[in-house]
């Protein structure tokens, strides 16, 4: 084998000039090809890990209110938070996300923004020290100016502000009233992308407070992980996750209170839909009374041991109190007593029955403390007839893979008009696989295009190897006349071909690496859509050594079949014909 | 010259070989070439019949103080300046001789309000529907209900939009009177069929310069489909203008003036947040439930106007030049124009309006024309390549004719001669193939829903074109190919010497 | 014992739209350690009968035996390693292997017996031995382009031997050599047959070439014609009283 490569490669240097020509077109070829799957490669690296991961995270628990996509409020994120700690691996960040859409309005000019908020941590100043045009960071993490906001510099011209002026700014609360703020603009910084240019930063702790939200909520929790670009990873620990995420009932334990005296009670929503009315009926016999309508708020059913604990009858009315989780509170409501009931197996409970509409606008607004601490707290076993009856605590959405199903899972959801909350896991690469796909289609557009120069190129291989053939007949007869076996003149012959390939892929490959070098030098001003392809303004590649070395063998291989035909037919060459050749 | 034509022949025929590799290259690219020529120049006509004829014609007019050319697709949806002195500017297109047609809107963001307090939110355009579809080639196609007549107040809501709303807001837009039909019901919307939610009317609220807010109900007056690339416009819904100027504010006493800066200046001096906002009226749930009366709200700060009177409030005026007339000299008188009357206006071409659609079809054309210099850049090689090793091959045979008196230029003459005719033979095949190929693509109809091929097609169908330019454009090409990569074959041919031929071993 | 042996060789092969008979029932026998030339005019059948002994060319009909081994009917895998093992070539026209250089070229059949796995040191000792025999040992490095007509074919002769073959065949070896060098690779040629033992067969037109021969057999029109001792049994012009043994490298520089 040695041997055969020896002279293999001492006759690419005999005959230079072919050689070299069909060097050049293989090297260029290569180049274009490592270039082309560098930038989709790139362009994917820019939009995945500098633009979506910040807006979605590597993976993200989003809970919806009212089956609506954009209600996003997570109610206890202490839990979650801990859940995400104690289980998912390789976590950089968890962080809490806030975003709404506002009108924000400066010096006499209007315009839209995303009024985003975040917590002044090392990688944040960093990036806003790295990018700062203007301003002071101090104004933004001291606290001494009310409600800082940070913008970049297009906005900023956009509005016509600088620093310390202020901005107005407009948008709904998670009440859905509007709200309008004062915001003083801390710094301005430089940006690199059409997506951030929506932005503008604000404390999260700010924004948490102007947009309703009580500290122990938060919009979305995101999760970045230290593995960068590792969908696999991401996938993986979101199917744990969700995993993990199974809802138990939700249930409010506390106390009913009616004249002066009061009793233990535990408070369960049931759902309204046909089948569990089906169970209800089956299970729960109404004594007295009807059940509540289903639009109707703050009518409850009572059972029969709290109903003859106070004597109570339809159509009476009771306070309901308990203690809520967060910030030492009691919430208190008054219910009026739609009807009476019994059930077997608990009928010796203080139970209150509300529907979706009235369960839920307290247990999500007023968070219970955890009422499987109380001993005398009705938890519902799961065996329990009744049990699919009692609303949960969430709903789980299912796993979705794709963004298109993500938006079907979504319009389902909505549909629901559930008043619950959803709960969704995701990773950014589902929510925004179509930045994936975008990157497949550019490689194959590339790839595909590169396919068309190599035919042609590899029919300049396989004529100049078809000439070189004959050429070399005399001595292809005496190797033969000498003792060389057949297939060592096939293997001779691809040698040839497939050295010079090899040779000339790796000069494609430094020279596009120098293409990229000098491609990144320049600094590319423009505001078009070409800007979502620029990171700091400049071309960004990312070249891969798997992609390189998938490619590098695809293309030898490719080489090494079209050199196997004329390989075949000079080893096939008979010793006598091949002697008595001349040219 | 008969002689070398002869000779040049017999050998194409007995080096068969040869004459195959260079004649595939050649008809491989010349086909390539042609198809990609076609592609970019039917991709340019139908973004023309597309864009120009049918949505901005070829010159857009903009305020002067308007920052950014590009208007039409603004990220967010960032407002666009009003243009001051309408009066002027209208009187600077009539009397320019140059102008065929034009038409003044109004282009927006509105939020979409809701019952349930959700927020939805919409572009729309502020026209004077009949000249509209006039100017237009009556590019606004009816789905369902009616379209708007004259004086009529009310909304056409696309399909697309229809679509988004009901996905994002849960309500289906109908025209009033108009039965459900469940061809026009999207896949989503059948299933839910009985539980649909039918709304009449919308509620826009636009938001001005101004920074006021004033919502509008509107009465759906249509559903409609743009015909030519409705995937890029459908995110506009058509008012009428003077339903426009009132959810934007742009309802003023004295035509002209459209700008009111003591105002503004109030306004930012107000230590009251809300009275910025103060027409405001969603701060709960349930403003849809609210009924509007619009000449009172209005009524309030303009006296409003009598119909048929135009205000002169616009953001855009599109502009369609006669036939012939080019863009870029039309474009500099009317900037002199405007300069000279005085008006606070600019004149920009299309492309630039459009920024991000003329930025993408011009990433696919250069991306296209790339493609197409690559492969000939390759093909050159290894013509190059192959022609110079067909030359060693010949040595004693050039050799002997120069040796019985033959000139280099008789030798450089057959050669070329050679490479002429397989070049002519297998690329002009290559473009009658490439010819052929595009009927047969015109022929297939391809269509696509991907908006991104449907901006490469020029149209949701592939329909390439090849004019006789493009024709002439590939001849050439195809000539300066040949010429370059027979160059140095033709030196190394040259320089062969009847000695060469005797003594090569 | 018969190094070679042939019966009744025929063979044919068709010529455009004719079948040209070029070799028709061939009987011939050669000892071990022969120098045997072959004459006959063009088209004799001389060529063939060579490359079907050497095992580059199969009979149509008969059957060769070669060191007692019927090679008949082998296939081509084992013809080769026939040819690289036990036959050495040497042509008209050198036919060296332009790439490499002399040395090089000499060790390339000992690279190609894989089966055999010699060492480094074996084969550049063997190369460089055949080398020094042919008298080329100052040009080891030299490309066969950079050589004479007269070292080339020392070279070839080098590169037949260095395997120790069995037969060494030599088609026409001095054809493209003037008279002197010519002279000279034959007296090589035989002096290597008396040492080493090895079994000679050329082929030749050459009727000066004859005298060297222990063996002459005369083929025409694919017939053997006679076999005899040279100068009786045929008709030699004037034969040279002198036998120019040159140095090596003191050729004439003729190429084709």
């Amino acid at each position: 084998m040695r041997l055969i490569l020896a002279l293999s490669l001492r006759n690419l240097l005999r005959q230079k000039r072919r050689n070299l020509f069909l060097g050049i077109a293989i090297c260029f070829g290569m180049m274009i090809l490592v270039l082309a799957i560098s930038f989709s490669q790139g362009l994917t690296d820019t939009l995945l890990n500098r633009v979506v991961v910040y807006i979605a995270g590597h993976m993200s628990i989003v809970t919806m209110e009212e089956s609506n996509k954009d209600r996003r409020i997570i109610r206890d994120k202490e839990k979650f938070i801990n859940i995400v700690k104690s289980n998912i691996k390789d976590i950089k960040k968890v962080w809490e996300s806030i975003g709404v859409f506002a009108r924000v309005i400066g010096n006499s000019r209007a315009d839209n923004a995303i009024i985003v908020g975040r917590v002044a941590d090392k990688d944040f100043l960093e990036y806003l020290g790295q990018n700062l045009v203007e301003g002071n960071l101090g104004d933004f993490t001291s606290g001494a100016v009310e409600n800082p906001v940070i913008l970049y510099s297009n906005k900023a011209k956009t509005l016509g502000v600088k620093y310390r002026d202020t901005i107005n700014a407009r948008f709904a609360t998670i009440t859905k009233q509007q709200q309008s703020v004062r915001l003083n603009v801390a710094a301005v910084l430089r940006s690199s992308n059409l997506f951030e240019e929506m932005a503008m930063f604000v404390n999260l702790k700010d924004l948490k407070s102007l947009v309703g939200l009580k500290p122990h909520e938060t919009g979305a929790l995101y999760i970045s992980f230290k593995r960068i670009n590792n969908p696999d990873h991401a996938i993986r620990e979101a199917i744990k996750l969700h995993k993990l995420l199974k809802p138990d009932v939700a249930v409010i334990y506390g106390e009913a209170v009616n004249k002066n005296r009061s009793s233990n009670a535990t408070a369960l929503g049931y759902a309204g839909d046909k089948e569990s009315l089906s169970i209800m009926n089956k299970h729960v016999s109404l004594l007295s009374g009807a059940m509540p309508a289903e639009k109707s708020e703050n009518e409850a059913l009572v059972s029969k041991n709290l109903a003859a604990d106070f004597k109570l009858r339809s159509g009476d009315r009771i306070t309901y109190r308990y203690k809520n989780k967060y910030e030492n509170l009691t919430t208190e409501n008054r219910y009026r007593v739609a009807g009476i009931f019994n059930s077997a197996g608990i009928s010796d409970r203080n139970i209150i029955l509300l529907n979706e509409r009235s369960f839920y606008k307290t247990y999500l607004q007023n968070l219970p403390a955890d009422a499987r601490k109380y001993k005398q707290a009705y938890v519902p076993l799961r065996r329990s007839a009744l049990y699919p009856v009692f609303e949960p605590e969430w709903k789980l959405l299912p796993r979705t893979s794709t963004f298109e199903a993500m938006q079907l899972k979504m319009r389902d959801m909505t549909k629901t008009k559930w008043k619950g909350p959803w709960l969704d896991v995701r990773t950014m690469y589902e929510s925004a696989d179509f930045i994936l796909k975008l990157e497949y289609a550019l490689k194959l557009v590339a790839f595909t295009a590169v396919l068309i120069l190599f035919f042609i190129i590899l029919i300049g291989v396989l004529n100049t190897l078809r000439m070189t053939v004959r050429e070399r007949t005399r001595e292809i007869g005496t190797m033969r006349a000498i003792g060389m076996q057949r297939t060592d003149v096939k293997y001779l012959f691809i040698a040839e071909t497939v050295l010079l390939t090899a040779i000339a892929c790796v000069a494609g490959i430094i020279l596009s690496f120098i293409v990229m070098w000098v491609l990144g030098l320049f600094t590319i001003n423009t505001d078009s859509v070409l800007s979502i392809l620029l990171v700091n303004r400049r071309l960004h590649f990312l070249p891969t050594a798997a992609s390189i070395a998938g490619n590098y063998i695809l293309i030898i291989l490719m080489a090494a079949a079209t050199a196997y035909f004329p390989a075949r037919r000079a080893s096939n060459l008979s010793a006598v014909t091949a002697l008595g050749h001349f040219e | 010259m008969a002689l070398i034509a002869r000779i040049a022949w017999r050998n194409i025929q007995r080096h068969r070989g040869k004459s195959l590799v260079i004649g595939i290259i050649l008809f491989l690219g010349a086909l390539i070439m042609t198809i990609g020529n076609g592609v970019v120049s039917g991709m340019e006509r139908g973004l023309r019949d597309g864009i120009i004829n049918r949505f901005t014609g070829q010159i857009v007019v903009i305020s002067g103080r308007q920052e950014q050319d590009n208007v039409i697709f603004t990220p967010l949806g960032k407002d666009v300046q009003v243009i001051t002195g309408y009066e002027k500017i209208k009187h600077a297109l009539e009397t320019s001789g140059y102008v065929d047609k034009f038409i003044p809107v109004g282009k927006g963001l509105t939020l979409v309000l809701n019952e349930n307090g959700d927020v939805g939110y919409s572009l729309v355009l502020g026209v004077n529907f009949e000249e509209y579809q006039k100017m237009f080639m009556n590019n606004v196609k009816l789905v369902e209900g009616a379209f708007l007549n004259k004086d009529d107040r009310g909304i056409l809501i696309t399909s697309g939009n229809r679509k988004r709303f009901y996905d994002e807001l849960d309500f289906w837009f109908m025209p009033e009177g108009v039965k459900l039909n469940d061809k026009n019901l999207t896949d989503e919307a059948l299933k839910y069929k009985d539980r649909l939610d039918v709304k009449n009317d919308i509620v826009l609220m636009g938001s001005s310069m101004e920074n006021t807010t004033m919502d509008l109900r509107l009465k759906v007056k249509g559903i409609v489909k743009y015909e030519y690339l409705d995937d890029y416009w459908k995110n506009f819904n058509i008012i009428d203008i003077e339903s426009f100027r009132e959810a934007f504010q742009y309802v003023t006493a004295s035509d002209a003036a459209v700008n009111i800066p003591s105002y503004q200046r109030k306004l930012l001096e107000t230590d009251n947040l809300d009275s910025l906002f103060e027409d405001n009226v969603v701060t709960k749930a349930g403003a849809g439930n609210k009924k509007y009366e619009i000449a009172e709200l209005i009524g309030k700060r303009a006296a409003r106007k009598k119909p048929g009177i135009d205000s002169g409030a616009y953001n855009i005026i599109f502009v369609k030049l006669k036939k012939g007339g080019s863009i870029e000299k039309s474009l500099r008188k009317l900037n002199d124009a405007f300069k000279a009357a005085g008006a606070e206006a600019r004149a920009v071409p299309w492309g630039n309006a459009v920024g991000q659609l003329a930025d993408l079809a011009m990433i696919m054309r250069g991306a296209t024309i790339g493609f197409v210099m690559l492969i000939f850049f390759v093909a050159v090689i290894i013509i190059m390549n192959t022609l110079s090793m067909a030359a060693l091959e010949r040595v004693s045979e050039i050799g002997m004719m120069r040796a019985v008196g033959a000139q280099k230029s008789f030798i450089s003459g057959m050669f070329f001669a050679e490479t002429a005719v397989i070049s002519s033979v297998f690329g002009g095949a290559g473009i009658i193939a490439g010819g052929i190929c595009i009927s047969i693509l015109n022929l297939l109809h391809i269509t696509t829903d991907n908006n991104i091929l449907e901006l490469l097609f020029g149209g949701n169908v592939l329909r390439p074109t090849l004019g006789f330019f493009d024709i002439m454009i590939g001849v050439i090409e195809l000539a300066v190919v040949t010429v370059i990569a027979a160059a140095y074959p033709l030196t190394v041919a040259r320089r062969i010497t009847p000695l060469d031929a005797v003594t090569r071993d | 014992m018969n190094m070679i042996e042939m019966k009744d060789i025929r063979k044919e092969y068709p010529l455009g739209e004719t079948v040209v008979h070029a070799l028709r029932g061939i009987d011939l026998s050669v000892q071990e350690g022969g120098f045997i030339s072959i004459i006959g005019p063009s088209g004799s059948g001389k060529t063939t009968l060579l490359n079907i002994i050497g095992c580059i060319d199969t009979p149509t009909e008969g059957s060769v035996k070669i060191g007692g081994e019927d090679i008949t009917s082998l296939d081509d895998k084992k013809l080769t390693n026939i040819r690289l093992f036990k036959v050495g070539f040497i042509f008209q026209t050198f036919n060296l292997i332009p790439v490499l250089n002399l040395l090089e070229n000499v060790e390339f059949p000992l690279l190609l017996m894989k089966e055999h796995k010699l060492s480094k040191t074996d084969i550049r000792e063997r190369a460089e031995k055949a080398i020094e025999e042919v008298g080329l040992k100052d040009f080891l490095d030299h490309r066969p382009a950079e050589l004479s007509g007269g070292q080339r074919q020392r070279v070839a002769i080098a590169r037949a031997l260095v395997t120790n073959p069995q037969i060494v065949l030599a088609d026409e070896p001095t054809a493209n050599l003037d008279s002197e060098t010519g002279a000279a690779i034959l007296e090589l040629m035989k002096h290597l047959n008396e040492t080493e033992k090895t079994t000679f067969i050329f082929s030749t037109h050459d009727p000066d070439v004859l005298k060297y021969a222990s063996q002459v057999v005369k083929i025409r029109d694919g017939h053997i014609e006679s076999t005899g001792k040279p100068g009786r049994s045929l008709k030699t012009g004037k034969t040279r009283s002198k036998a120019h043994v040159g140095k090596a490298g003191s050729t004439g520089k003729r190429r084709r």
